[in-house]
This record gives C-alpha cells, sequence and structure tokens, in this order.
C-alpha cells in the first residue's frame, strides 16, 4: 500500500520525469561529435567484434545469421545493462538536485532507465532495417515482423527488472560508493553467464544448465530471441518467471530505496 | 534566560495555519573519519566512528497562511538545518511539519541547478520540480529571464555561471513559480546592491499577495524590516518568539552584550603587545607626527583642537595611485574613525621618492579619552599594503570641563520654541 501511494504520486511528476530523462539524453551527448550515433555505434560494433571471433575465428557454423542471433540478445542486455550501471551512480551525479529541491528521488534511476529506453527503441529501428536486408537474402526473416507486437509484454517485463534492480544499487552507492565498481565486475559475468553470445541448446554442458534456471536474466533473454530471432511467441513460462522475478526485483529495490531516501542530502 | 513565554507547543489548529513544526528533533553526525568504502568495513569491522550533536532541540512553531516568518540565530544555530527539514531535504529524527500547498525553496547559494544544463533548461527543470506543466513554466520563462537579467546567458551552461547569476537565476525561478510557500536561506546575502533592493521589492510583492514566506538570514534589519514574525534559534533551542522587531531587538542585545564581553577579553591580551608593522614596503611611511595648529608635535590634544597627522613616506619604485588611511580606536578597542584618501577624493596619479601625507582636523570631534592610531597606506584595490602601522601611535584627548560624554562632540544645538 505504501509503495502503491508513492506510485501514485510518480504519475503527478509525469511532467518531471520527461524533463529528467530528457536531461539524461541530453548530459550523455554533450560534447560529443557524433552524439547520438554512439549509442547506435556501440551495439553495432559489438556485434561486429562477436561476429569475427565466433564465425570467421571459431568457425562456429551452428547458428545461422550469428549477427541476428546476438543483436536480439545484445539489445535488451544493454539496455539492462546501462540501466543498472546509469542507475548506480545517478544519486551522486545528480547531488546538486538531490541537496537542493524536495521531489521523489526515485525519479532519478527511473529517468535514466528511461533514457535507456529510447535508446534501446532507436537501437530496435536499426535492428528492424538490418532484418530487412537480411530478408531479401532469407526472406523467413521478415517474419520477425508479425511476432514484433510481444514486445508489448517484454519490454515492460524487462524495464520493471531493470528499474528495480537500478532503484537499489543506486540507494545503496550513496552509502558505499563501492558498489559502483562491484557492479562494474558483476555485470560482465552476468553477461557471460546469460545466454546472449550463445545459445543454451547443445553448447551449454548439461551439468551447468540448472544453474541458467537461477539466472532472472536467461528468461528474460530467452524471450526476446524467441521474438527477433527464432521467430515465434516466447515460451508462456519463460514470460511468466520473468514476470515474476521483475516484479520482487521492483518490489525489493523501491521499498529499499525508499527506505535510504530521506537521507540522501545528509549523506552526500 | 526566558525572554518571551515559547516553552508551550505550536497551537496546531490555528485557523489558516501554513506551516508547522511540531516538535521537531535532529541529530547529526559527525565522522571523524568518513569510510565510505566496504575494504574500511572490512578490515575494520566497524562503521567509523563519529560523535552526534543535537543541531535542532524540540523545535516547534506555527506560522499563519500569509505572514513572513523569519529565523534568526548565530551561525550554527540550526536555523538553516530548520528550513531544510521544512522544505524535505532532510529528515528529522523526531517530530512533524505539516506544510499546505506548493513549497518553492531557495536554499543556500540558489536552487538545484544542474551544472552541465543551460540557464533555460535549468529552469524548466526546475519548474517541473515545483509542478509546473511545460506551458505553465513557458508562460513565465520570459518573466524568470528578465528578473535575473541573464537575458545573454540564458542558453549557456550554468556550470560557467558566477556565483552572483546562480543566485538571480535561482531567485527568480523561485519566486516566479507561483508557490503557496516561499522557503528563502540567506539570499540577501549574495548578488549586488541593485539585485539585492530588487529582490526586497519582489518579496514585498509576494507579502502583498498573501504568499507565506520563511526567511533565515544574518541581515538582521531586513528581517526586521520584511517580517511580521520571527525566532531566534540559540544552539538548536528557540530563544524568543513573537513580532519580528522584538525578537531582533531581544537578538541584538544578546550579541552586542557577547561582543562586548569578548572585546574586553581581547583588550587584556592587546594592551600586552605594542603597536606592529606590516606591508610589502615598496612604499613606506617613514615617520608618524601628530601637529598642533602650529605645527608643534604633541601627544595631548583637546577636544575642538586642530590636529594634524603628518605622514612622511618614501616610495622606493614608482608606485600607482596609493591610498593613505588612518583609524583611530579607543584603548578599549572601539573603532570610532576610519577613513583614506581615496573616500575624500585624493588620487595621485603616481608617487615616487619622498614626500608629505598630512591628514588635518579642523576641530577634533573627539570627547576625553586614550586614543591609538593606526595608519596605512595601500594601493587602490585595498588588497596589497604597502605599508601599515597597527596601533602604533597613542594620543590623549584631555577631558574638558562641562563636556558631552560619549566619543564625538555633537555638532547639533539646541533650540526652543
Amino acid at each position: 500500500m505504501y509503495l502503491l501511494a508513492h506510485l501514485k504520486d510518480l504519475i503527478e511528476y509525469k511532467e518531471l520525469l520527461y524533463n529528467l530523462a530528457k536531461k539524461e539524453l541530453k548530459i550523455k551527448y554533450k560534447n560529443s561529435a557524433l552524439g547520438f550515433f554512439w549509442s547506435l555505434l556501440n551495439p553495432i560494433l559489438t556485434m561486429l567484434v562477436f561476429s569475427l571471433v565466433f564465425v570467421v575465428i571459431f568457425k562456429f557454423k551452428g547458428i545461422e545469421y550469428y549477427s541476428i542471433f546476438l543483436l536480439a540478445g545484445l539489445l535488451p542486455w544493454n539496455f539492462f545493462n546501462a540501466s543498472v550501471m546509469g542507475g548506480a551512480g545517478s544519486i551522486i551525479a545528480n547531488s546538486s538536485l538531490v541537496k537542493k529541491v524536495y521531489f521523489p528521488r526515485e525519479l532519478i534511476p527511473i529517468s535514466v532507465a528511461l533514457a535507456s529506453l529510447v535508446n534501446l527503441f532507436l537501437e530496435l529501428l536499426v535492428f528492424l532495417v538490418f532484418i530487412i536486408v537480411v530478408g531479401f537474402l532469407s526472406p523467413k526473416y521478415f517474419a520477425v515482423f508479425k511476432f514484433l507486437p510481444y514486445l508489448v509484454i517484454l519490454l515492460p517485463i524487462l524495464f520493471l527488472f531493470s528499474v528495480g534492480l537500478a532503484l537499489l544499487v543506486a540507494a545503496l552507492n550513496v552509502y558505499l560508493r563501492d558498489i559502483q565498481h562491484i557492479i562494474t565486475i558483476l555485470l560482465m559475468v552476468w553477461f557471460y553467464a546469460s545466454p546472449i553470445i550463445y545459445k543454451i541448446d547443445g553448447m551449454v554442458p548439461p551439468k551447468l544448465i540448472p544453474f541458467y534456471k537461477l539466472n532472472p536474466m536467461t528468461d528474460i533473454i530467452l524471450s526476446f530471441k524467441s521474438v527477433l530471432y527464432w521467430r515465434h511467441a516466447p515460451n508462456l513460462n519463460w514470460v511468466l518467471l520473468s514476470l515474476f522475478y521483475a516484479i520482487i526485483s521492483f518490489l525489493i529495490g523501491y521499498a529499499v530505496f525508499l527506505r535510504l531516501e530521506p537521507d540522501f542530502a545528509e549523506e552526500l | 534566560m526566558a525572554l518571551f513565554p515559547v516553552k508551550g507547543r505550536a497551537n496546531k489548529n490555528v485557523k489558516g495555519t501554513a506551516v508547522t513544526a511540531q516538535g521537531i528533533w535532529k541529530e547529526f553526525r559527525v565522522y571523524h573519519e568518513k569510510n565510505q568504502s566496504i575494504k574500511e568495513i572490512f578490515i575494520k569491522r566497524k562503521r567509523a566512528e563519529y560523535e552526534t550533536f543535537w543541531a535542532l532541540k524540540d523545535v516547534s512553531f506555527a506560522v499563519k497562511q500569509g505572514i513572513t516568518f523569519g529565523l534568526i540565530g548565530e551561525n550554527g544555530s540550526g536555523k538553516s538545518t530548520m528550513l531544510k527539514i521544512l522544505a524535505k531535504i532532510l529528515r528529522a529524527n523526531q517530530g512533524t511539519v505539516e506544510i499546505k500547498g506548493k513549497v518553492s525553496a531557495l536554499l543556500e547559494l540558489g536552487t538545484g541547478f544542474h551544472p552541465e544544463l543551460t540557464g533555460r533548461e535549468n529552469v524548466f527543470l526546475n519548474g517541473s520540480i515545483l509542478g509546473l506543466s511545460r506551458k505553465e513554466i513557458s508562460k513565465r520563462f520570459n518573466d524568470i529571464v528578465a528578473f535575473s537579467e541573464l537575458e545573454q546567458f540564458i542558453d549557456s551552461p550554468v556550470k560557467t555561471y558566477s556565483s552572483g547569476m546562480y543566485v538571480r537565476l535561482g531567485f527568480a525561478v523561485a519566486t516566479n513559480v507561483d508557490p503557496d510557500v516561499l522557503l528563502i536561506d540567506e539570499i540577501l546575502a549574495v548578488g549586488d546592491e541593485a539585485f539585492q533592493r530588487k529582490s526586497l521589492d519582489k518579496l514585498y510583492e509576494l507579502k502583498k499577495q498573501k504568499k507565506t514566506i520563511i526567511v533565515v538570514s544574518h541581515a538582521l534589519s531586513s528581517i526586521a524590516e520584511i517580517c511580521d514574525e520571527a525566532i531566534w534559534l540559540d544552539k538548536g533551542e528557540i530563544k524568543a518568539a513573537g513580532k519580528a522587531r522584538k525578537v531582533v531587538a531581544t537578538y541584538l542585545r544578546e550579541v552586542n552584550r557577547k561582543e562586548e564581553e569578548r572585546s574586553d577579553n581581547e583588550d587584556e591580551e592587546r594592551l600586552a603587545t605594542p603597536g606592529s608593522r606590516r606591508g610589502s614596503g615598496e612604499l613606506q611611511i617613514k615617520s608618524v607626527k601628530l601637529l598642533d595648529g602650529r605645527g608643534k608635535e604633541r601627544s595631548i590634544f583637546k577636544t575642538g583642537d586642530k590636529l594634524i597627522f603628518r605622514m612622511e613616506y618614501e616610495a622606493k619604485q614608482p608606485i600607482e595611485k596609493p591610498i593613505f588611511g588612518f583609524t583611530l580606536y579607543t584603548r578599549s578597542g572601539v573603532l570610532c574613525i576610519g577613513t583614506n584618501s581615496r573616500i575624500f577624493g585624493l588620487v595621485p596619479d603616481k608617487l615616487s621618492g619622498n614626500g608629505v601625507m598630512e591628514y588635518e582636523f579642523d576641530k577634533l570631534p573627539l570627547l576625553g579619552g586614550e586614543y591609538e592610531l593606526t595608519v596605512v597606506v595601500h594601493d587602490i584595490t585595498g588588497m596589497h599594503i604597502f605599508d601599515s602601522h597597527d596601533k602604533k601611535y597613542h594620543f590623549r584627548v584631555s577631558a574638558i570641563d562641562n563636556s558631552d560624554i560619549g566619543l564625538f562632540k555633537t555638532s547639533g544645538s539646541w533650540r526652543m520654541s
């Protein structure tokens, strides 16, 4: 109930949320000549590097159109990564506001996630252009468009999960600045522990598969891959499990944040 | 020392109360060494050591709708902390705050601006923080810019602003967003005089519109002038509350008393040390003579006598625009007169070699007592001191019969009609 009352407040602050997210994007690309294109360049370069390693060097042939396979998992991961990393330092980065004016502090990490969401949308647009190009070589990939509406369910789940974790680390980082550094390392491990650059079936040793069930990102990534690469509806179990993880993440993150929030100004 | 009865709780049910603070306690921790890294926590296996002190101890007050309310007190008395609690920036350990309506706060040096954003972007950001829609802010935007006088700079990042510009924009935003309650900390201490005047006018305007305003300030005269009511905080406790003029007067009396005690103590120390000399030395005051009307050196004068301070100087190199000045103190350290040649309008373009500078009292206004003289020569800014003889010269003004009392002879006259 306590959380619900707060959520209602957030709706009243939608104008501010919009301004804060806009500010995040502006500051991110200020003083950079290519500006917004950097956010597109990043996944494209990552894709090229991994394609080179897997397809050219390892001569890996098990996955058709590896680049699409990779991007289908990389884009949601990048969003998650940016939201959590950005969230971790967000309160400190905005200390000039936090120490001077009152507004619900949770708007800060949420606005960071919103800014990342804008990036994700742009990346998805580029991804779809890529799908069209590939579609001319192999028309079956046009079917991706048929399954796109599933993103309406998957994106909110991904957003909720990421925001929950972002709120948690944002609040903890005010008290313990090491969190930011720990997060960087954890996220790297987490990236390789999630089926983004590889698939589970036929690649992961069977002994390790149970561990993947413990990783909340597995279900989310697999759901995105179903839609964006395999061209079929995501497994209902994955979706429900992701939703469950997302709600847990959000509730814990938000509860911890609200508990620590009132003393931010004093700690900064 | 109870000055006004303030112990009773603020009455919560006063009709039209805009702000209520009830039994506010606030504790601060002073860390000896702030540890915020995991390594230290694990290695030392404890949180950092700290001491606590109470910045506010059971502070209660109520501010009626539409009045202007002042918080006064020395540095560290808790007044700024109180304002931050009202603004919801800090959380009180105990007690409740209730505010009716939209709050706009201007805490120490400007509102929350993001340094990387331009003035324009910050205005919109701040407006939305205070709950205004884009349209509402656009409507007020021109007023805000005009008031802040930052037309040329509104599209530069605020990190390039001077502190004065920062405060001007902050004040313009905070006062133009139509708040119900306005909280202001020390705004009148910054900005040039013209802007201070303008800010005060704006406050009066808001006051006329029956906005509730809470001000923290050192500028006691402006508190007494603009505030209807005030409280005086001393070490976190309310020492006086009531009509602003009365509270300020009470506070001033206390400050003066303390000041006197302090200067008495300093006196004893000072008398033990003879006058000192300092300065960079490019221009030196070689000698100082106290002369009477006939050019004779003396150390005792009478009120109304002619008195000349004659300073012989030597410039080791050409000095541009030097300023000569002097100050007169009583033995107990009260500053009687301080003036210089720039105030008088005499600023030589360049000085070199030896020469003489004189100041002449046609009629010495000082009444009987012992006086100490400091002479100084510095550059036009007053920042660079060439030579200063601090309280090196003494003279006495002998008390004459049937005289005024105090420091100065008045030039006024009595009349009967």
